[in-house]
């Protein structure tokens, strides 16, 4: 035990003295202020748009179009796992277009998108859940696979219907790759989220680092690279949390 | 002291299970193979049949014949006269593996309260109808734990809570001992002998050990192998309750070890 | 191989009702091109050359970012893999960086390079770095200790140690990582260009489809999807292949 404390503040020292290399590098102006702002003046333009509020309200924006987005992928991608793994002919029809589909760049379908729904809140949702619905369709595919077969013929034992034994046995079967999935698209969703604010000029985070980029304000596009960061940082974070209390009975084994 | 096997010869109902001519193979052609053949066979209400085999003589699937999940090739199953098409409630299979067959994500409790759920049972009586079953089994204190948290022995025990929750009139077994350690193993058995002779339950046993065949059975079938067919039917006249030391002494039990014995070698 | 026409019948039912209503007016024709128009513009710019080159700047982009990546995502690996002290020392540092979408250095990198290669590289490359850095992480930990001691008996020099013992030993497992790292490297360059870099095949869609050519952009996101669907196939047989080779020689 006291072995890991030594080494956790090990750990916050070597964070520190990175950042304290940068704040004394750039005192000395071994790079130009205008690249590398100093530590200092970034957590300065951080606070400051934390009090004028601009910052919360781009962060809104973009928690509210990743989460959107995140929601639809995940409903679509579980339905669709789970329809192409119960089902032979839903898979033969589907499958190749789907494996078409998968490899292509989700900012591919920014262009189609924009003709469809145009700079619009919808475009940036659509484009995010057709990004995101990847990692959930894989998992829900296997996990809704791989139920044990032993389990199927309790449902049958049972007399359960399609229905039940979908709700009561397949699901939370597959529960735990689905939620590897979830996580999977819950990094691209912010991602995409941040693309399509960067393409089509809506309020974001995303929208914000450009144009503090623009007016070549270096301290608030590395705040806002920190926010970004921060906000995947407890994103992930929180869903890993959700994760393990909702399969507790994975880890609480004899 | 009462031999339900006797109980149910006297009174002339009809057999609660009744097979004919019951065959199964898989494949077609010249790769076809024949599981088990023709097998007739018939089981007394309250009966509690043991059946023993070799590996591979079908016995296994035998079972799973009985309790629907693999139809026929050909003859018929008749339970209480009518023709078996495919599983019921009526007729719960507690499977060897209970690791497998227990659904891990459910608390103990909601394990059983799923056989509770599928009779259509109201929520509000689910929880303490469930802990009333695990009480019988020994299993109160851990209602709240997840199978995956409980020994062999204890999940077995949730399994069968969960077959009993069922109410079912033919409990069908297989092998439900053979992955649990001895001393958990005659626990058991007293267990499941006590739990047949309250509720009257018909009970068919798959297992490969002699002795549980012959310590629990009103009956032992043995099956011979390749293809599987019975080689021997047997009446087990010990008095009931059995116990794990004098019933396993007497000398009735050791002549009827002899006899299967010898028999099992034969084939 | 008897239902394998059962996988077209949705692709060729989405163009024909496409080519179909759009003949009969019911699709807009300035968002919904005629599949067969698209097909026009797209044999055109494949027959001048504009979407060759296109293509091929991207992967320039793409797999320069790849290597750039790759290799310092293998140099951090080394002494985290090797060195549990370091791994504890550094790791939250960098798990700390980790989660920062690689598009929001997009900015930054214009900061930095101003449009082109190096910007776009760039933001290829920190994306890179994570999938090889942590298979590759992992993969040295897994080394028998035994054979580092090998090394470390015959006196090796660290840097010759590296070369010689740890990177074969981990190296099956590395090229799974790398194979990771390019899809993702092909799809991170395509992001950059549809934001702002104007060269390869991203730009190629936006610029199609902000000059109104909308039968263009169709045939890009149709090239594009063929393009990712054969470097994907080519990756998956790639690994196989890889793999394979070390199966044989038992070291995966």
């Amino acid at each position: 035990m006291r072995h890991s404390l030594i080494l956790r503040i090990f750990a916050l020292l070597f964070a520190a003295a990175l950042i304290a290399i940068w704040q004394l590098a750039t005192d000395a102006r071994l790079f130009s202020p205008v690249f590398f702002p100093s530590p200092l003046r970034t957590i300065t333009a951080l606070i400051d748009g934390a009090s004028r509020g601009t910052l919360w309200s781009a962060l809104a924006a973009t928690c509210l179009r990743m989460f959107y987005g995140w929601v639809l992928a995940s409903l679509l991608g579980i339905v669709l796992g789970a329809a192409i793994a119960r089902s032979g002919p839903i898979r033969a029809y589907l499958e190749p277009t789907l494996e078409f589909l998968r490899p292509l760049p989700a900012s591919a379908v920014i262009p189609p998108a924009i003709l469809f729904f145009g700079l619009s809140n919808e475009m940036t949702v659509a484009v995010i859940a057709f990004g995101a619905v990847w990692p959930v369709l894989l998992g829900s595919y296997h996990g809704f696979t791989n139920v044990e077969p032993r389990l199927e013929e309790v449902a049958a034992v049972h007399g359960m219907g399609a229905l039940e034994y979908l709700w009561k046995i397949a699901f939370p079967g597959a529960l735990p790759d689905i939620f590897a999935g979830i996580r999977v698209s819950l990094a691209i969703a912010l991602i995409l989220a941040v693309v399509t604010e960067m393409q089509a000029a809506l309020p974001g985070l995303g929208f914000n680092i450009l144009m503090a980029q623009r007016m070549f304000r270096s301290p608030e596009l590395y705040a806002g690279i920190i926010v970004l960061g921060g906000l995947g940082f407890l994103t992930n974070q929180a869903l890993l949390i959700a994760e393990r209390r909702l399969l507790r009975w994975r880890t609480l084994t004899r | 002291m009462q031999s339900r096997s006797d109980a149910s010869a006297t009174t002339a109902k009809p057999p609660a299970l009744r097979m004919r001519n019951l065959s199964l193979s898989y494949g077609v052609g010249p790769s076809r193979k024949l599981i088990l053949d023709a097998i007739d066979l018939d089981v007394a209400e309250g009966e509690f049949l043991s059946i023993i085999g070799p590996s591979g003589c079908g016995k296994t699937t035998l079972l799973r014949l009985l309790a629907g999940l693999v139809p026929p090739s050909a003859g018929e199953i008749f339970f209480h006269e009518q023709p078996v098409t495919g599983p019921s409630r009526s007729r719960v299979i507690v499977f060897q593996d209970y690791g497998r067959a227990l659904l891990p994500w459910r608390k103990v409790w909601a394990n059983v309260a799923l056989a509770l759920e599928s009779r259509g049972i109201a929520r509000a009586e689910r929880r303490d109808r469930a802990y009333a079953l695990l009480e019988r089994m020994g299993l109160t204190a851990v209602g709240d734990y997840f199978p995956g948290q409980l020994s062999g022995g204890m999940q077995q025990r949730v399994q069968i809570a969960r077959a009993l929750a069922l109410e079912p009139q033919l409990l069908l077994m297989d092998e439900p001992f053979g992955a649990l350690d001895a001393m958990t193993r005659q626990a058991l058995q007293d267990e499941i002998a006590r739990l047949a002779l309250e509720q009257q339950i018909t009970v068919v046993f798959i297992t490969h050990d002699l002795e549980e065949a012959i310590y629990l059975g009103d009956r032992v079938v043995a099956l011979a192998a390749n293809p599987g067919r019975v080689a021997s039917s047997s009446e087990v006249d010990l008095p009931r309750p059995r116990n794990q030391l004098t019933t396993r002494e007497d000398p009735r039990f050791l002549a009827h070890r002899h006899r299967l014995f010898g028999l099992l070698m034969d084939h | 191989m008897t239902g394998r026409w059962r996988g077209a019948v949705i692709p060729l039912l989405v163009f024909l009702l496409w080519e179909l209503g759009s003949h009969a007016g019911v699709l807009p024709h300035d968002t919904m091109s005629r599949p067969s128009d698209i097909g026009g513009a797209g044999w055109q710019a494949l027959s001048d050359g504009s979407l060759l080159y296109a293509t091929f700047q991207t992967f320039e982009n793409a797999l320069i970012g790849l290597v750039i990546g790759t290799t310092i995502g293998i140099l951090i690996s080394l002494p985290l893999g090797l060195s549990p002290i370091v791994d504890a020392i550094v790791s939250p540092t960098l798990e700390t960086l980790r989660p920062i979408p690689s598009v929001a250095l997009i900015p930054l990198a214009l900061l930095l390079f101003g449009f082109g290669l190096r910007m776009e590289v760039l933001v290829v490359a920190f994306a890179c770095v994570w999938p090889v850095m942590v298979v590759s992480v992992s993969a040295i930990r897994s080394i028998d200790p035994r054979l580092l001691e090998v090394g470390r008996m015959m006196e090796m020099p660290v840097a010759l140690r590296m070369l010689r013992i740890v990177l074969p030993a981990a190296l099956a497992r590395i090229g799974v990582g790398i194979r990771v790292a390019a899809g993702v490297a092909l799809v991170v360059a395509v992001t950059v260009e549809i934001v702002l870099n104007p060269q390869g095949l991203g730009y190629g869609m936006i610029s199609a489809s902000q000059a109104l050519h909308p039968e263009l952009m169709w045939a890009e996101l149709i090239w594009v999807g063929i393009v990712g669907w054969g470097f994907n196939a080519l990756l998956v047989a790639g690994e196989r292949i890889w793999l394979g080779r070390f199966m044989v020689a038992g070291v995966a």
